[in-house]
């Protein structure tokens, strides 16, 4: 991995067109800006992670999954 | 063309039926071109099929009927990018997780959206919404 030190104010440029920039350090707590074109797409790390499981979780069904969608729907609509 | 399914078997489909995804499904980035089929009229939900991946097949549903407090906006990166001219062109499906019949959620945090127009797809993220991943298709919170 390659590690720069930076501090607050100063920035880091990525492929000409996405840059970094130290907005805030307290403690172990860091902001930092991205400015990247619109088809680059951010996200944090932990919510990334939990999508692409969520997603292969989901990809799992099961055989039986249309019935027990059935069973279900049909309690809630009885609500 | 052929889309082979080992849910539905063979679905024979024009390839102007087949959405092309502007970026990946999370956790599936080498697919890019899905079907939707549905299985039976009345269903309300629908499958969401990898072409080229036969086993590759979610659940996915309409989240505006079964949540009908279900509300985002879509952003103009994503309007620029899907091709949106109006908003009938666009289509909201949400996949679900059925893992047994008291655990199933829906993922409203990430709602797929279509562009039935140009056959552009993407699974988005809605980051500052308080909408969960794991929304439980029974009402009580998980």
């Amino acid at each position: 991995m390659l590690v720069l030190s930076r501090n607050k104010g100063e920035k880091i440029v990525i492929n000409n067109d996405i840059v970094l920039t130290v907005l805030e350090v307290s403690g172990d707590h860091v902001r930092i800006g991205i400015d990247a074109p619109s088809q680059v797409t951010v996200y944090r790390e932990e919510i990334y992670k939990a999508l692409q499981e969520q997603n292969r979780s989901a990809a799992a069904i099961q055989e039986n999954a249309q019935q027990l969608l059935n069973k279900v729907l049909e309690k809630r609509n009885k609500k | 063309m052929i889309v082979t399914s080992t849910r539905f078997g063979d679905i024979e489909i024009s390839q102007q039926q087949v959405y092309q995804f502007i970026e990946p499904l999370f956790g599936f980035p080498e697919l890019r071109e899905f079907v939707l089929v549905s299985q039976e009229s009345g269903d309300i939900f629908e499958y969401l099929q990898a072409a080229g991946e036969p086993d590759l097949t979610f659940i996915v549903i309409d989240p505006f009927g079964l949540f009908p407090d279900y509300s985002f906006d879509l952003k103009d990166t994503w309007k620029e990018r899907l091709a949106v001219d109006s908003a009938e062109d666009v289509e909201v499906k949400v996949i679900l997780t059925v893992r047994s019949q008291s655990d199933i959620t829906a993922n409203l945090k990430a709602p797929l959206v279509f562009n039935t127009r140009t056959k552009h797809a993407v699974q988005i993220v809605l980051e500052n919404s308080s909408y969960s991943i794991q929304h439980s298709l029974l009402g009580e919170g998980k």
